[in-house]
């Protein structure tokens, strides 16, 4: 036990280990985001889920059956109007969305105006309204409450506490693999020899812990008389912002059927 | 009302409890004591009947709890009413949307108005003083909060029994004496505290019987709480 006593002096080279880094940084954003889930509390983030998810439904639905282009430039303009609502960082995100949205559909759908295709820059511009409408949504909702704003057109029970739990395991499992990429990362001074064998090790242990995890819910589930209830409240009130949000969707709804 | 008789259990080949037999009595209130990997967390598990014994019998309140018994899920669902389990990993015990559903899940299981529902999870955030928390999402609170949490949901089925492990785990000094003194009102009331723990200091006056196993899986001590010495581990 002699060398406890003395300081060590060891060589070793350093390498760019960018993948830690990345996978972390990757982590964290998306543990943010579920944390995000307690802290919203005002303007768009605020408005009752069930109201979001289906005029967002109803919306894209109308602008995949519309070829009119005064719909979906009011669409565009809503669009807008919802976007302005955002905080600064979302509408960053929003932006790289539609951005890549516009280079994907364009990249396939964009060739075939050369053949006479005269409806290819509406269906680029339908697709890339859709992707938008449902990240706004994604990003400004609980995932919670959307699952169970599914509630209302009776979706089982059992489907969506299986949706509930895989929030929460992807969320722990994501805690535990950030902690444990943390602790490889301040243990490993210089440089991991074979990254890949160490990262598959990692994902062998949270496949293990998710199984582990899986059994202990199953006797948390039974501890507490588990018979199927499952309680999927909004913990929302229905108010002057709900009413405002459902008339203008409304109108959407009501201008595509005089716009046909 | 709980008897433990000649209890052999093997988790994987491995031998987790080694013939022990022990009786509880309504009231009684208890602290496991022994080292890592003694087998603590098992005999609580027996006690829930979340674990298959290998061989011997368990009965609790007269009745024989085996696999044939724990199948009916109406007498399952009144065995687990009746003895409560608050978990080592509070994450494995909690899956609701907010802090209030997971304290009301355990009731709404059973036939009970929802005022009723309601009144109960409320008297339970009072009582754990986590009224503010009472609309977070469970898995994102901190270790403490959501081990409260954790007791709260068990405490809210109003068990007669009920089965700790480690429940000092994570929660900061002043919680700790403020679970103490709901534990020791608890068993005033009658309840039956069964607790698998390090911290036995923390719970000075609460338990009266502590039993100790040791790392070869048996029981090696079972007597007056007063009267066990640390020695033993």
């Amino acid at each position: 036990m002699d060398w406890l006593k003395e300081k060590d002096n060891f060589e070793f080279d350093i390498r760019n280990e960018s993948f830690i880094e990345k996978t972390l940084n990757t982590l964290l954003s998306l543990l943010s985001k579920i944390r995000q889930f307690d802290n919203r509390d005002r303007g768009i983030y605020k408005l009752h889920e069930a109201f979001k998810l289906y005029f967002t439904l109803v919306n894209i639905i109308l602008l995949s059956l519309s070829f009119n282009k005064h719909f979906i430039m009011l669409n565009s303009a809503y669009v807008i109007l919802l976007i302005i609502l955002l905080d600064d960082k979302v509408v960053l995100t929003i932006l790289k969305v539609f951005l890549t949205s516009i280079f994907v559909s364009t990249l396939i759908i964009g060739p075939s105006l050369f053949f006479g295709n005269k409806n290819a820059v509406i269906v680029i511009l339908k697709i890339t309204l859709s992707v938008v409408l449902s990240m706004i949504m994604s990003i400004t909702s609980n995932w919670h409450n959307v699952i169970a704003a599914f509630r209302l057109i009776r979706v089982p029970n059992v489907v969506l506490f299986i949706f509930d739990s895989a929030i929460r395991f992807i969320y722990l499992l994501s805690k535990r693999a950030y902690e444990i990429l943390v602790s490889l990362k301040i243990r490993s001074v210089g440089y991991i020899k074979s990254p890949y064998s160490t990262l598959s090790q990692i994902m062998y242990n949270l496949f293990a812990t998710t199984i582990d995890m899986s059994f202990k819910m199953d006797e948390a589930l039974e501890c507490r008389c588990f018979s199927g209830e499952y309680n999927y409240k909004i913990y929302k009130k229905v108010g002057v912002l709900e009413g405002l949000y459902s008339i203008i969707n409304l109108l959407i709804i009501l201008l595509f059927f005089m716009l046909r | 009302m709980i008897e433990l008789k000649n209890i052999t259990c093997r988790l994987n080949q491995n031998l987790a409890l080694d013939n022990i037999s022990l009786t509880i009595m309504p009231g009684e209130s208890i602290a496991i004591i022994g080292p890592n990997g003694s087998g603590k967390t098992t005999l609580l598990k027996v006690l829930n009947g979340l674990i298959n014994i290998s061989s011997g019998e368990y009965i609790f309140d007269g009745q024989k709890i085996d696999s044939k018994f724990l199948e009916d899920s109406r007498q399952r669902k009144i065995f687990h009413k009746r003895i409560g389990f608050v978990f080592q990993n509070s994450d494995n015990q909690l899956f609701c949307k907010t802090v209030f559903d997971e304290i009301a899940f355990g009731l709404l299981q059973f036939n009970i108005e929802y005022k009723e529902v309601e009144k109960r999870v409320n008297d339970c955030l009072k009582l754990l003083e986590i009224e503010h928390i009472k609309n977070r999402v469970p898995y994102t609170l901190s270790g403490g909060e959501k081990k409260k949490v954790a007791i709260a949901a068990t405490l809210a089925l109003n068990p007669e029994v009920l089965v700790l492990d480690e429940p000092l785990n994570e929660i900061d000094p002043k919680s700790k004496r403020k679970l103490k003194e709901l534990l020791f009102t608890l068993n005033q009331y009658g309840k039956t505290i069964i607790c698998a723990t390090h911290d036995y200091d923390y719970f000075d006056g609460l338990f009266k019987r502590a039993i100790e196993i040791s790392s070869e899986h048996r029981i090696i001590y079972d007597g007056d709480f007063d009267k066990w010495h640390p020695h033993h581990i």
